[in-house]
């Protein structure tokens, strides 16, 4: 499982950003750790031939990626949780999930493991 | 892909059914040709199709917000359109030019706004040849629950019309119109051009918004299991603000009846 971790971007007053992959209907990567109460830029690349819907019902968002374009969602401050997001075209393979944590604990990162959930 | 297609079928022109039924059981009697409806129809199809054309570049604009800012564009100007035609129901003395055309576009930009998604996810998955079968028999089906769900609303909406009065689907229209009109918040959210506001309440334990009723009381009237309170204070104002105004043309209606001498 990969993680992004973004606690020091907090110092940096501009959004953070975070980029995302959509290849083979598969998100990369697929765990996406992001500090509580920030607000937080997401930005998606479709690698594949066909659009993907970016969807999630947890954070209230929805956003169609056209193929070989990327596409920009804004996350608004997120207490701490996990909060699941999937391709709306293709549900049983592009999962993923933002996990919020306390921006005031340190965090390990460590890159290991699969790259997406599946 | 067949069940997906069905589901996303239902999401997108489940509003679009149900915003229909409400206008043809609201002005039926008023105006007795359905032609309006076909009308609305092709013309909602049509413009979605050359947004769809055009999506690429519309997407790109305002910094990759464009998608999301035309359609909260599109849904405000519905939103009105749909509390006018309320007022025109309240008031006999609108010309059937005026209704039939204020009807044609309320219909056309509920297909537009609602539509135009699906029509990406069509012309997306088309190509394959492997889905195109799933996606003929997700279409039939998802239209199918459609019209059942229509046909349903449409006898209850004749039945409140009967049984209570006309108001009653007046009221429904304007929740729908408010549910619509909320939504707004979450697009220009997503696109960072309205703040971030705290989740007022999280309901998806009682009503998930995953789950089929959540689907159709999204569908009818905005329904979210966790929205903002930016979110909530839209959705009251956009139904507080016309009944204000119904109030205030009923009170001078009953004061320009007051002042009438007697005969």
């Amino acid at each position: 499982m990969t993680l992004v971790l973004l606690l020091p971007m907090l110092v940096n007053s501009k959004t953070p950003e975070v980029n995302v992959t959509l290849h083979n209907h598969l998100f990369y990567p697929a765990v996406i750790i992001i500090p509580s109460d920030q607000k937080v830029k997401l930005v998606i690349e479709n690698k594949d031939d066909t659009p993907e819907e970016f969807d999630s019902f947890d954070l209230n968002r929805e956003k169609v990626i056209f193929p070989h374009k990327k596409a920009t969602i804004f996350i608004s401050p997120l207490s701490v949780g996990d909060y699941s997001f999937f391709g709306e075209y293709n549900p049983n393979s592009a999962k993923g999930i933002i996990r919020v944590v306390d921006a005031n604990k340190p965090q390990k990162s460590s890159i290991s493991g699969d790259e997406n959930v599946n | 892909m067949l069940i997906n297609t069905v589901i996303l079928f239902l999401r997108d022109a489940l509003p679009i059914f149900i915003v229909f039924v409400l206008l043809l059981g609201l002005f039926e009697e008023k105006i007795k040709p359905r032609s309006w409806l076909y009308f609305a129809l092709m013309l909602g199809i049509t413009l979605a199709l050359i947004l769809l054309v055009n999506i690429n570049w519309v997407s790109e604009l305002l910094d990759g917000t464009g998608h999301e800012t035309l359609n909260a564009l599109l849904i405000c100007i519905s939103y009105f359109m749909l509390i006018s035609l309320v007022v025109i129901a309240n008031n006999s003395g609108v010309s059937i030019h005026k209704l039939t055309a204020l009807l044609i576009i309320s219909g056309a930009l509920s297909v537009i706004t609602n539509g135009t998604d699906f029509l990406i996810f069509l012309t997306g998955f088309w190509s394959n040849t492997d889905n195109a079968t799933s996606l003929s028999l997700g279409i039939i089906l998802g239209s199918g629950i459609c019209f059942s769900i229509s046909v349903l609303i449409y006898f209850l909406i004749h039945y409140l019309k009967e049984r209570f009065s006309e108001k009653i689907i007046q009221t429904i229209l304007i929740l729908y119109s408010a549910g619509q009109l909320s939504k707004v918040t979450i697009l220009l959210a997503q696109a960072d051009l309205l703040p971030a506001t705290a989740i007022a309440w999280n309901s998806d334990v009682y009503i998930s918004d995953s789950k089929e009723l959540g689907h159709l009381l999204s569908s009818l009237i905005g329904y979210e299991s966790s929205p903002t309170y930016l979110h909530v204070i839209t959705y009251l104002l956009a139904i507080i603000v016309p009944y204000i105004y119904f109030l205030k043309q009923n009170s001078n209606r009953k004061i320009t009846s007051c002042e009438e001498p007697n005969t």
